[in-house]
């Protein structure tokens, strides 16, 4: 017996799994013995598209398998039990063992078929909603709070607490919420939970829905995920069927619904209180807090509003109990966080590491260090609300109160990593212009305070940068993030205090020196060729704007006043004969 | 959340406030000021301008005192350097992105952004200057009466809010976000196509700059040439408090009056926009008479008032008939003066005012079984109120500021139980819209009786202790067959049944209506029945609950309260009560008729005959405004001397022997009395557009003089201290006081202003349930006149269109008048909208365009009476008569329609 199984999350699409999964299809096609089956991220995407082949008991995973490696593999492992070394990225009798990871969030994720609920229930799914509903509300909230569980969206306040308030706020509706609009630049750690373990996510909310007295819960979706809303959709329609959603919930007297809500594009609606107004209908601005969404929340009754992956969690905690999970992480960060690994490094993916773990090991360990062993610089964490955490910092352990105290924070678990040619200003630039736009507009200091810095780092990667631009960056962001409205504002200055404090040299050889170290920012760099160029044409065939002249085998020039700084020489050239 | 008493410490001033007060609040209330941009009170907090920031002692982050509770032992400074420094950063901000220049703004002199830049010493050059971006700074499609500079705009965002929150409206949004955000309209629509603007020109008063304004206003005058003076709006009887800014001479602008308690700001089109008419070229400003060739000549005031005291002499003389109507446009002291002068030089009774065809019915209604015939309740009780019972009040378009704040109270949670044969635009706010036959209200309100007594919902506590004639009332209700009379009503007796018990059922209860239950010639059977179904469930005289009467008119409360009414003498005292004759004659010093006169309509169907040889007419144009207006016509051209008092040669001028030219609210000190009666001060804001002008009250004053009076006025205060004595419901109200003091009428025993009537005891002892039989239902369609028109009023409009329809902003939105039908009898007429009909009643016939819609029920017809290119008055007629009130048949009419 052949079972095959293809991932099939946005990650793996993207790298042509559907191809792979016709491909297969047209192969096994009237083998009985063979069955053929979806799953969600495993988290290797940088080996998408990736299958999982289990003969006999024993599993064997592949990464790069297009159309012509799976037929490679279909004839030489499956038809001849040959494995194929080169492409095997692990191989095992029950679960593959992710080096220094450990996956509660992601237990299922890539394992499990998502779009079957028989599936999760095998895998021991719903026992959590289960074992609550046998306790009373307060021994669940007693439970989570015990764990230890702080939410994953950011801000890491204990999950238990609020339930607490919520619990504790007397109405006769209540609201659960799972905020699921993922917006930070490089973090797709909610988007893969959902594709690849929707009822987690479920369970989780009808917990915590148990736990609070609500019986209607909201999944804020974005809606630039639409497989994820799919896979959910068909989620919430089996468990409806099969009498985990809806009334009487295991013969319990709790019965609770669940809607979908898409978002629409705007970054400021993943803020909570934004993100009930625009489930309301309403144009999604942050609201003032007090009060907060446990006392009047949605439709202005209580409402608890989790992330993703808290809710994710909550479900294996309750069947493990909170002492399991409280084992792990560190004294004030319990359990595990999910990162999503991207930007120059050379393993990127999803990984779930316990709280704790020095930063070194997930960059250097799991992540397998620097795309073509360039130097490490930094690390943005937290997305546009974080910070850049420098290379000599890579000891720090990765939990809240140590990457907070760096200046840059968990976060949702964003972590682009940034190599020797990233241009620290370049980033902070590229973050604040992102927060300029996603910003609502509704106060002051976050519409026009971004826009002000916004244009001074311009100002300053274009070269036109005076001394004082430093002080006064620092002034006005210390001024935005004390004064605005929602976090959006309130961390929309991270990126430019970190790259500030870090890299405060790379800021002044942009204003003094008119130079970026780096080589990134446009107008200050210069391309010129050196005596190593041999004349072989290649940089003259790839300018796009015939910059570049010389007859082959002799040196070329470029024309200056032509060239438009793409790069394309630089990158073209074998012999590093161009500088810049 | 529980009150506690806090003690906080603001700029080193110990203020004791309670938990729930933000930190603004509390230094308010010490007088220390709080800049703020985009907070307001009455308007949700959003804390998004961040320059009401303070710093709290202990804590680094500067907070929002607009959001920011206060706490026990706080330590606050408003004014610090930190917080100096960054309100000059938040300013400084908000000017890189302002692009306007000062020096030719209107709002200069009154901006907040302005006054802030100059307290905090920010100057818009720290941060370079955003660029003009038109998508974010263009105009929108132009309106006809709002000027909106998205240049000047700093995205405060209250003007969204008032809208919404005020208005209940969704006109103006925020879209875009980020840098790009601005506000807009749905698809960048004008104002005028996108649906939802109202015009109320709310937005323009909230707005902290000069980006919305006034589109006549601009460029008229600003800062220090404008003065701005505190009156009352004269257009309906909710008495909004405004602000007219003039120069010179002329209105520049109104908003509305914050500090009014009434209105906290918020006016409707007509009280921001309607006041074209005060400087209009058309005013009169010479007295005319017809000369002996029948044509009309100017002459000058004395000139014109010799000329009528001789034609009093003559007709006295010849033991001739007098008749006079007041009006409910002028002050209290013009209405007074007005009826002293008919009853004391012109020794008649024969007084009356437009009352007699609005709320005469409320008068004989309410006065017969509660004893005093006016809202029993303030406004302000809305507030608290569960259950509203709206019953013939197209209130959004007729009083629209109340509406708002019921509007409010039901998006609180309250119900609202709508009673009208048309959809209007409180229908979507209520809890139950019963949709009768037009007419039967009575029906109606005896089959809810009935179902409270078989129910036994009825109050019993109320009916035994308070009340009269209890027992026999019911034994009269026990026989009405209930299945008759939902019939005729046309409803469902479920949902009758189901508003029955809901409004039996609810806390506080509280009825509201208007033209619709008056105007019938049951009128004062359908105000009883009304009483008695608020006594019979006990929602009268306890607390907020009550029976309220919306007064249609700015001042026509204060003119029957002044005795402008046939039989009526001030204070609601009788002319023929010997008593009340023998004080108000010894007052006067002379001798008053002691048998009541004829009622406005027997006025006008004896001048027909040619039975009254006087008629002076102040201020009112029943050409237009009373029912059956071709026999108007006859009764002006048959009486032998018509005088007419007016601001316009309105169509009733232009019958008149001599014409008047009257001051405005504007060009006039004096009191209003507004529906709640609520008694407000009317101020002068400007000189009359002719120094030979004088105030209504003060041209008969001069006649009255003429004619041997001796009455001796100095000024209006002169004429209210006189009101005081003659009309002791007033007796408490110091003319002196109204800037500091709230006057209601009447005074209890201390001297304090009653808001509530028929607390504890009702104004007669008990309240009297009294049984009016059930009329037959007169509104039968007929083979001839198979329709049933309904005349009612324009949101835009006000009246008979002589002062709104001056603004021409105002007369571009609704121009032309429009019968409106529902599209089933439509299709079966062949009519399109904007077809010419004609409407044709028994009386006679008018031609208008037609306009299709759901609003009115199929055999249902509506249309408005402002226009005198179709006076819907035509069709109406006086041939019966409330037997009580002498209330014609004016609210519905029978009619055929026949397209043109």
């Amino acid at each position: 017996m052949v079972k095959i199984k293809v991932g099939t999350a946005t990650c793996g699409n993207a790298a042509g799994a559907q191809k792979t999964l016709e491909k297969l299809e047209t192969l096994i096609q009237g083998q009985s013995d063979i069955s053929l089956s979806q799953t969600g991220c495993i988290g290797l995407c940088y080996r998408e598209p990736i299958i999982e082949l289990e003969i006999n008991g024993t599993k064997f995973l592949y990464g790069d398998v297009d159309e012509t490696n799976a037929e490679k593999i279909y004839k030489t492992h499956i038809k001849d039990n040959k494995p194929i070394t080169e492409l095997l990225i692990n191989q095992s009798n029950q679960h593959y063992s992710f080096e220094k990871q450990n996956r509660i969030v992601l237990k299922n994720a890539g394992v499990i078929n998502p779009e079957i609920i028989e599936e999760y229930i095998a895998v021991g799914g719903y026992e959590g909603l289960k074992k609550a509903l046998q306790i009373t509300k307060e021994e669940v909230i007693a439970t989570v709070k015990d764990s230890g569980l702080r939410g994953r969206g950011g801000a890491g306040f204990s999950t238990g607490m609020k339930w607490e308030f919520a619990k504790n706020s007397v109405n006769d509706k209540k609201y659960v919420i799972c905020n699921a609009d993922e917006g930070d630049p490089g973090a797709f750690m909610d988007r893969s939970v959902l594709e690849g373990d929707p009822h987690s996510v479920i369970e989780g909310m009808m917990i915590c829905g148990y736990a609070i007295g609500a019986n209607e819960g909201y999944i804020y979706c974005r809606a630039e995920y639409p497989l994820a809303i799919a896979r959910l959709k068909n989620a919430i329609a089996q468990a409806e069927k099969k009498g985990i959603v809806g009334k009487n919930i295991f013969g319990s007297t709790f019965c609770f619904d669940i809607h979908i809500k898409e978002g629409a594009g705007a970054f400021v609606c993943g803020e909570e209180t934004a993100l009930m107004g625009s489930i309301e209908g309403k144009r999604g601005m942050p609201r003032l807090r007090p009060p907060f969404p446990a006392v009047s929340g949605l439709w202005a009754k209580p409402t608890n509003i989790n992330n993703v992956e808290t809710l994710a969690s909550v479900g294996w905690i309750l069947s493990n109990g909170a002492c399991a999970y409280n084992k792990i992480g560190t004294e004030k960060s319990k359990g595990t966080k999910v990162f999503a690994l991207a930007g120059k490094i050379k393993n990127g993916g999803l990984v779930e590491v316990e709280m704790g773990i020095p930063l070194k090991e997930v960059i250097f360990g799991i992540g397998g260090g620097i795309k073509n062993d360039k130097k490490f610089k930094a690390v943005q964490m937290g997305g546009p609300s974080g910070g850049c955490i420098p290379a000599s910092l890579i000891d720090t352990p990765v939990d809240y109160e140590s990457i907070t105290a760096t200046g840059a924070i968990v976060g949702s678990g964003g972590m682009v990593v940034l190599d020797e040619d990233s241009c620290m200003v370049d980033v902070a630039r590229y973050f604040v212009n992102f927060t300029q736009t996603e910003s609502c507009g509704k106060c002051t200091f976050c519409r026009i305070g971004t826009k002000r810095m916004l244009e001074i780092l311009t100002r300053i990667t274009e070269g036109k940068g005076v001394e004082e631009d430093i002080d006064s960056l620092i002034d006005l962001a210390n001024k935005v993030k004390d004064s605005s409205l929602c976090g959006l504002g309130q961390t929309a200055p991270n990126p430019i205090l970190t790259t500030i404090k870090y890299f405060k040299d790379e800021y002044i050889a942009h204003i003094r020196d008119k130079k970026c170290p780096a080589g990134v920012c446009k107008e200050l760099i210069t391309f010129n060729i050196t005596d190593a160029c041999i004349g072989c044409t290649a940089c003259k065939k790839a300018c796009p704007t015939k910059a570049i002249s010389g007859e082959v085998k002799k040196l070329h020039v470029i024309d200056q006043s032509l060239c438009v700084k793409c790069g394309a020489c630089y990158n073209t050239c074998k012999f590093k004969a161009i500088t810049k | 959340m529980e009150k506690e008493l806090v003690v906080c410490k603001i700029d080193g001033i110990e203020i004791f406030c309670e938990n729930d007060w933000t930190i603004m609040k509390a230094a308010q209330t010490a007088n220390i000021q709080v800049p703020a941009l985009c907070y307001t009170p009455d308007l949700s907090v959003v804390g998004s301008c961040r320059i009401c920031v303070v710093e709290i002692e202990g804590e680094t982050i500067l907070q929002p005192s607009c959001s920011t509770l206060v706490k026990n032992n706080m330590v606050i400074y408003t004014h610090s350097e930190k917080v100096n420094y960054a309100r000059k950063i938040v300013l400084e901000m908000i000017l890189s992105q302002h692009l306007a220049d000062c020096l030719v703004c209107d709002a200069s002199g009154e901006c907040l952004l302005e006054k802030y830049s100059y307290d905090f010493g920010a100057t818009g050059k720290m941060f370079q200057k955003a660029q003009f971006n038109p998508i974010k700074h263009g105009d929108l499609p132009d309106n006809s009466l709002i000027k909106f500079e998205r240049t000047k705009c700093i995205l405060c965002g209250k003007c969204i809010r008032a809208c919404n929150e005020w208005t209940h409206k969704d006109a103006l949004s925020f879209v875009d976000k980020g840098e790009m955000m601005r506000v807009s309209t749905l698809y960048d629509r004008s104002l005028e196509d996108n649906g939802e603007c109202i015009f109320c020109g709310n937005c323009i008063n909230v707005c902290p700059t000069g980006a919305l304004w006034e589109k006549e206003a601009a460029g008229k005058g600003r800062f220090p040439d404008i003065r701005k003076i505190k009156t009352i709006c004269p257009y309906c009887g909710v008495g909004c408090g405004i602000e007219v800014s003039a120069k010179g001479n002329s209105i520049i602008k109104v908003r509305g009056d914050m500090d009014s308690p009434v209105s906290k700001g918020r006016l409707c089109i007509k009280g921001s926009f309607g006041f074209d008419f005060v400087n209009s070229p058309q005013r009169l400003v010479k007295p005319l008479i017809r000369n002996s060739k029948g044509e009309l000549e100017e002459t000058n005031m004395i000139d014109a008032l010799i000329y009528i005291k001789n034609k009093i002499d003559e007709i006295k003389r010849n033991n001739g008939i007098f008749a006079g109507l007041a009006s409910a446009r002028c002050t209290n002291e013009d209405n007074y003066i007005f009826q002293k002068f008919m009853r004391s030089v012109l020794h008649t009774d024969n007084v009356d005012h437009c009352a007699r065809i609005c709320h005469s019915p409320s008068v004989s209604g309410l006065n017969m079984t509660l004893g005093h015939a006016a809202m029993t309740n303030p406004i302000e009780d809305i507030d608290a109120i569960d259950c509203f019972f709206v019953i013939g009040s197209n209130m959004t378009s007729t009083h629209p500021v109340i509406s708002w704040r019921m509007i409010r109270r039901i998006k609180e949670g309250a119900l609202l139980i709508l009673v009208d044969p048309k959809k209007s635009p409180l229908s979507k706010y209520a809890t139950m819209h019963l949709q009768l036959n037009p007419g039967t209200d009575m029906a109606l309100l005896y089959a809810m009786m009935k179902i409270i007594i078989d129910e036994g919902m009825q109050d019993t506590d109320m009916l035994n202790s308070r009340c009269e004639g209890v027992d026999e009332f019911i034994a009269e209700i026990n026989k009405l067959n209930l299945d008759d009379m939902i019939q005729q009503t046309g409803l469902d007796e479920g949902d009758v049944r189901l508003a029955t018990r809901l409004f039996a059922i609810s806390g506080a209860s509280s009825m509201y209506y208007a033209m619709g239950v008056t105007q019938h010639v049951f009128g004062t059977g359908n105000v009883v029945a009304l009483a008695d179904l608020a006594l019979l469930c006990g929602k009268i005289g306890q607390g907020p609950t009550g029976i309220n009467p919306l007064r249609g008119q700015n001042n026509v409360q204060g003119a029957c309260d002044m005795g402008a009414l046939t039989g009526v003498l001030p204070g609601y005292r009788s002319v023929d009560n010997k008593a009340d004759n023998k004080e108000l004659s010894e007052l006067w010093g002379a001798d008053l008729p002691e048998k009541k006169g004829l009622t406005l309509n027997e006025i006008m169907h004896e001048a027909a005959e040619g039975n009254i040889d006087f008629l002076y007419i102040m201020g009112e144009n029943p050409v237009l405004s009373d029912p059956d207006s071709n026999s108007i016509i006859k009764a002006l051209e048959k009486t032998d001397f018509v005088v007419v008092q007016d601001i316009f040669l309105t169509e009733t001028a232009a019958y008149a022997d001599v014409i008047l030219p009257a001051t405005s609210f504007a060009e006039k000190d004096g009191t209003f009395t507004n529906t709640e009666r609520r008694v407000q001060r009317v101020r002068k804001v400007i000189d009359p557009p002719s120094k030979d002008m004088l105030d209504d009250y003060q041209i008969i004053y001069r006649l009255a003089e003429l004619c041997g009076a001796n009455w001796k006025y100095n000024s209006w205060i002169d004429v209210f201290e006189e009101i005081r004595k003659a009309a002791p419901i007033y007796s408490h109200i110091d003319p002196n006081k109204f800037d500091d003091k709230e006057f209601f009428w009447p005074g209890d025993i201390l001297g304090d202003s009653v808001k509530r009537l028929h607390q504890g005891e009702f104004s007669r002892g008990r309240a009297k349930l009294i049984y009016f039989p059930l009329p037959e239902y007169p509104y039968k369609a007929t083979p001839s006149f198979p329709f049933l028109l309904i005349i009612g009023r324009l949101y835009e409009h006000y009246h008979t269109g002589t002062m709104t329809r001056k603004t021409k902003g105002i007369e571009k939105l609704q121009s032309e008048p429009f019968v409106y039908i529902n599209p089933k009898d439509a299709i079966k007429l062949h009519i399109k909208d904007n077809d010419f009909v004609k409407l044709i009643s028994d009386n006679g016939e008018i031609e208008l365009k037609c306009k299709l819609t759901l609003d009115v029920k199929p055999g249902n017809l509506y249309t408005t009476f402002h226009f005198h290119e179709a006076v819907a008055n035509k069709l109406t007629n006086k041939r019966i008569l409330d037997a009580q009130s002498k209330m014609a048949a004016m609210k519905v009419v029978m009619v055929n329609i026949i397209r043109k």
